[in-house]
């Protein structure tokens, strides 16, 4: 087998190409970005103690529910409205076309969190928003109300 | 003979475009959501009003209660060259709230923004 060859390369070697082709799948690298209009939210204009929820979900809309549209429990209850955007970098290598990937890794790598609580009133008792990016967490802004 | 068995391995290693779109539920609740009347219309009328059950129910303080009829859009991009693949995905997800008293009587509607993707490919950078 070693005596025949294609075009000059031994035909073992050949074979031996084949293989590792036929084993490899491959690399991929993406990207997954949610709801990224969160980034752009404004609640500066916002008063705790004074801002009321009718007035908060006029300027701003509900909150979108993030990764699948059945999470919109986490995002809107009795005391709260929470606005969040992720933004998602998935590397895979894959070996084989039968059990793949064999190797992958996901990392959320930037993150904007809105969330504001009110009170029974329905008036703002809280507002937080930060922003992620990477490691280093930023906070935009952080206010309650005071008694 | 040679050529052919070459073609056949050097052919599957190239790759191609990839354009992916996925909707989650039906966009159409957010349009429906206009014939639910505050005051009149009832909990249990909200599946025929919207065309589908809702996606998730959130229990309030008082016996009220939200529920939450989602839907979304994701778009991914990418291509393959070889044995390498790039690709990202833009999604973006909304819902209609319905706000229902302990009665079971609608209060009031709200709904988040509707979603906007974009196609884009490049997954790095900012």
């Amino acid at each position: 087998m070693g005596d025949v060859a294609f075009w000059g390369v031994n035909a073992v070697r050949i074979w031996v190409l084949a293989l590792v082709v036929a084993l490899c799948g491959g690399c991929t690298f993406s990207r997954v970005r949610t709801n990224p209009e969160v980034a752009d939210l404004e609640t500066a204009w916002i008063v705790p103690g004074t801002t009321t929820y009718r007035e908060v979900v006029g300027r701003l809309g509900m909150p979108p529910p993030v990764g699948q549209a059945d999470s919109a429990p986490a995002f809107v209850s009795a005391e709260t409205l929470h606005w969040l955007s992720t933004d998602t970098r998935i590397f895979e290598l894959k070996v084989g076309y039968i059990v793949s990937p064999i190797f992958r890794r996901s990392r959320t790598v930037a993150a904007d969190d809105v969330l504001i609580r009110f009170d029974d009133a329905g008036v703002v008792r809280q507002v937080s928003r930060t922003r992620r990016r990477g490691d280093e967490t930023t906070v935009l802004d952080f206010r309650e109300a005071r008694p | 003979m040679k050529r052919l068995l070459l073609l056949a391995l050097v052919t599957p290693l190239l790759g191609g475009c990839i354009w992916n779109r996925a909707k989650v539920n039906d966009a159409e609740v957010a349009a429906r959501a206009a014939a639910i009347v505050p005051g009149k219309t009832h909990a249990e009328e909200l599946p025929k009003l919207m065309g589908t059950v809702p996606s998730s129910v959130i229990p309030l303080k008082d016996g009220r209660t939200v529920y939450a009829f989602s839907y979304g859009d994701a778009k991914t991009e990418g291509f393959t060259l070889l044995l390498f693949t790039l690709s990202k995905t833009n999604s973006a997800f909304s819902a209609v709230y319905v706000f229902t008293d302990m009665k079971g009587v609608v209060r009031h509607v709200e709904a988040s923004p509707a979603p906007e993707t974009a196609w884009e490919t490049w997954p790095f950078g900012e």
